[in-house]
């Protein structure tokens, strides 16, 4: 169920103006070494706005390298990205504004405790301290780590850690969430507690892009899905379309395996 | 302000790394306190040191008071005589050997006789009175020879000290001896006067001042080159932790966060520069400290900082950012820490041994002293020694404020353009 927090919500004027926040790639291609085979190989997305969009596939698929080019982080060798309108490969800064990225790693101090690491985050998107301090307040609270905000992070348990990280990449209410493997490793509990969380932001408007490998997870919540293999998209739509198209799959874990195949991958 | 978290954050993470403290504030102190310690003897050996000399007269003359005297004098010898009676030149030798005296001098029987002697022949023979043939005889026949016996770990520059003491004692008495020779000779030409002398003293006086007038009692000793030179070591030691800092945000990835906030990795580094240069101004005034309250208690002398206020605070300030150049660059090379903390150590430890760090440039052959001038922390040491040395004003210590600068500004650079062209994806 959608909820809003009346007041409590950090907007910023921009998020206003901007009619249509999605993502585009536009034939993409990444090469890091000459001779090796490319990363990405003509790789065209399109995530709308308030998607809840799942991008499936095995290791050394091209997630993270194309997470890394929406993000402004990493630049395609080939082929064109939009964020809001806005051209990634030019504009690599403008974009970050739109976007928080919630990565596979831990990222954040551990030798900090959790208020100091978001407040210091927080600080660093310009919230003010005001705001920051409510902000903080609500999302300990819902995250359940009210009574925890003093313990270092290095004092923390996996599921607690991700907790926070998932916090510090969404503290500054961005337009699009880009979350990597956001539940790896953690506990049956913080697991939901974390899906819930995301499912109640991407009813208030939030895109949100997801990697995943938990299958059955992506099934529940994405409402669009592009499954890459070897650098390149090789199906992409709702779920429940792509599962129909495929007569012998019943899920979506019978349609990645019969696309990605069985063999492991490293 | 978003500086000031940042400044804020560095602090709060330094604070809370107890290895990182200890690189930074215990281990200069203690490397200032124990070095300090150990080359205080050197030290002093080379200025204030007083060499012990065993000195065996069995002159029992004129000569060998002379010598007892003219070392006896200077502040660089503790003259002990040898008993005489029971002392011979296997004694002297013994004690030399086993290390009771540096040095050992052994005054024959007859020097002064001998040395009378040969000065009287020599005056005689001048105011025509001897024959050549006699005069040749004396030369063959007669000979003072004083025998100067060192422990052979004393250095050469102490050899040459009592060495060149001796000449001057000897040159002294011999002269004393012709002049009395000479006004003898003298005398009989002038029979009204039967005291006739010529006066015997030195007629031209050394008139020795610091270049720097207030300076003037102030001189190198272990404590005015140990506190200095092992507070500009501990700054540039602030490399290993900021280093280590800088990787560990990467791997642990909250420098990847930082990148993905618009404008803050520039503003996350500027902060860890500030947050370290601060460390640097605590270290230095901890080590000042340290310098002019905790020293006279391990008996050593207080530091003398100068009295250039503005200066020493341009000093801290280059040397830290030199410092924390160093650390970005090596930051942003090394993927590991382990990596970045072995070769910092290593290169710190080279560039303070070329520098001037371990013991004073001047002593050092001439490749190494040539070499020296590569050496940033070898600029901050002569940046140091005009401060407390040499009393320079601001204008006086520019150039090695500039290079120290220039220096950060190189490894900044250099940092930047690595991470520029370095392929990376999140």
């Amino acid at each position: 169920m959608c909820r809003s927090r009346k007041g409590n919500l950090y907007q910023t004027k921009k998020n206003y103006l901007i009619k249509y926040l999605v993502v585009q790639v536009n034939n993409l291609y990444k090469t890091y070494k000459k001779g090796y085979p490319p990363a990405l190989s003509g790789v065209n997305l399109t995530v709308e706005k308030g998607d809840f969009f799942g991008l499936l596939g095995p290791n050394g698929a091209g997630k993270t390298t194309l997470i890394s080019i929406i993000c402004g982080l990493a630049s395609a060798t080939i082929g064109t990205a939009y964020m809001s309108e806005t051209d990634i490969a030019r504009y690599p800064e403008k974009i970050k504004q739109f976007y928080g990225l919630v990565p596979q790693d831990i990222a954040l101090y551990p030798t900090l405790t959790a208020e100091e690491n978001l407040r210091f985050f927080g600080r660093m998107y310009g919230i003010s301290n005001k705001v920051l301090k409510e902000e903080i307040e609500y999302w300990l609270s819902k995250m359940g780590l009210s009574n925890h905000r003093h313990k270092k992070i290095h004092e923390y348990s996996t599921g607690m850690k991700r907790r926070v990280n998932l916090i510090a990449g969404i503290l500054h209410k961005p337009s699009i969430i880009i979350l990597d493997e956001p539940t790896v490793g953690v506990d049956v509990q913080s697991r939901v507690l974390i899906l819930q969380t995301l499912k109640e932001i991407n009813c208030q408007g939030t895109t949100i892009l997801y990697t995943s490998h938990y299958l059955e997870e992506a099934e529940d919540l994405c409402s669009k899905i592009a499954i890459i293999d070897k650098g390149k998209i090789i199906k992409e739509g709702t779920p429940a379309e792509l599962i129909a198209q495929e007569q012998q799959c019943s899920n979506l874990e019978d349609l990645f395996i019969k696309l990605t195949g069985k063999e492991l991958r490293d | 302000m978003k500086v000031v978290y940042a400044i804020y954050k560095e602090l709060l993470i330094l604070i809370r790394d107890k290895a990182g403290l200890a690189i930074l504030f215990i281990m200069p102190l203690t490397m200032i306190v124990i070095m300090a310690l150990i080359q205080d003897g050197p030290f002093r050996d080379y200025q204030e040191a007083e060499i012990k000399v065993v000195l065996l007269d069995q002159d029992r003359n004129e000569c060998g008071q002379a010598i007892y005297q003219g070392l006896s004098q200077t502040e660089l010898f503790n003259v002990t005589q040898a008993d005489y009676a029971v002392s011979d030149e296997n004694s002297i030798r013994e004690e030399v050997k086993k290390g009771d005296y540096k040095v050992g001098i052994i005054v024959p029987t007859g020097t002064s006789l001998i040395v009378q002697t040969l000065i009287n022949r020599n005056v005689s023979s001048a105011f025509g009175e001897l024959t050549s043939k006699e005069a040749e005889y004396s030369k063959d026949s007669l000979r003072a020879a004083i025998q100067i016996l060192y422990d052979p770990a004393l250095q050469a520059s102490f050899k040459k000290s009592i060495q060149l003491a001796l000449d001057k004692i000897l040159e002294g008495y011999q002269a004393q001896q012709s002049v009395k020779a000479i006004s003898q000779q003298l005398s009989q030409y002038f029979p009204n006067d039967n005291s006739f002398k010529i006066p015997v003293g030195s007629l031209v006086e050394l008139d020795q001042k610091a270049a720097v007038p207030e300076l003037d009692n102030l001189s190198m000793n272990s404590v005015q080159h140990n506190v200095p030179a092992w507070t500009i070591f501990g700054i540039f030691f602030i490399v290993l932790p900021l280093a280590g800092n800088i990787i560990k945000e990467r791997e642990e990835g909250s420098s990847l966060r930082l990148r993905t906030i618009p404008g803050t990795s520039l503003i996350n580094m500027i902060g860890k520069v500030l947050a370290y240069l601060l460390i640097t101004f605590v270290q230095f005034g901890l080590m000042m400290l340290a310098g002019i309250f905790l020293m006279p208690y391990l008996g050593l002398p207080a530091l003398e900082p100068g009295n250039n206020l503005p200066g020493l605070v341009l000093a801290v300030v280059s040397m830290g950012l030199a410092a924390t150049g160093l650390g970005v660059l090596l930051g942003t090379v090394f993927k590991t820490h382990q990596q970045s903390s072995t070769f910092a150590a290593v290169f710190i430890v080279i560039l303070a041994a070329i520098g001037g760090i371990w013991i004073p440039v001047f002593v050092m052959p001439e490749l190494l002293r040539k070499l020296s001038v590569i050496s940033p922390l070898g600029w901050s040491m002569e940046l140091f020694n005009d401060l407390f040395l040499r009393g320079a004003g601001i204008g006086e210590i520019v150039p090695e404020v500039v290079a120290l600068i220039g220096f950060f500004g190189a490894m900044l650079i250099m940092a930047y353009f690595y991470n520029k062209f370095k392929v990376r994806s999140y």
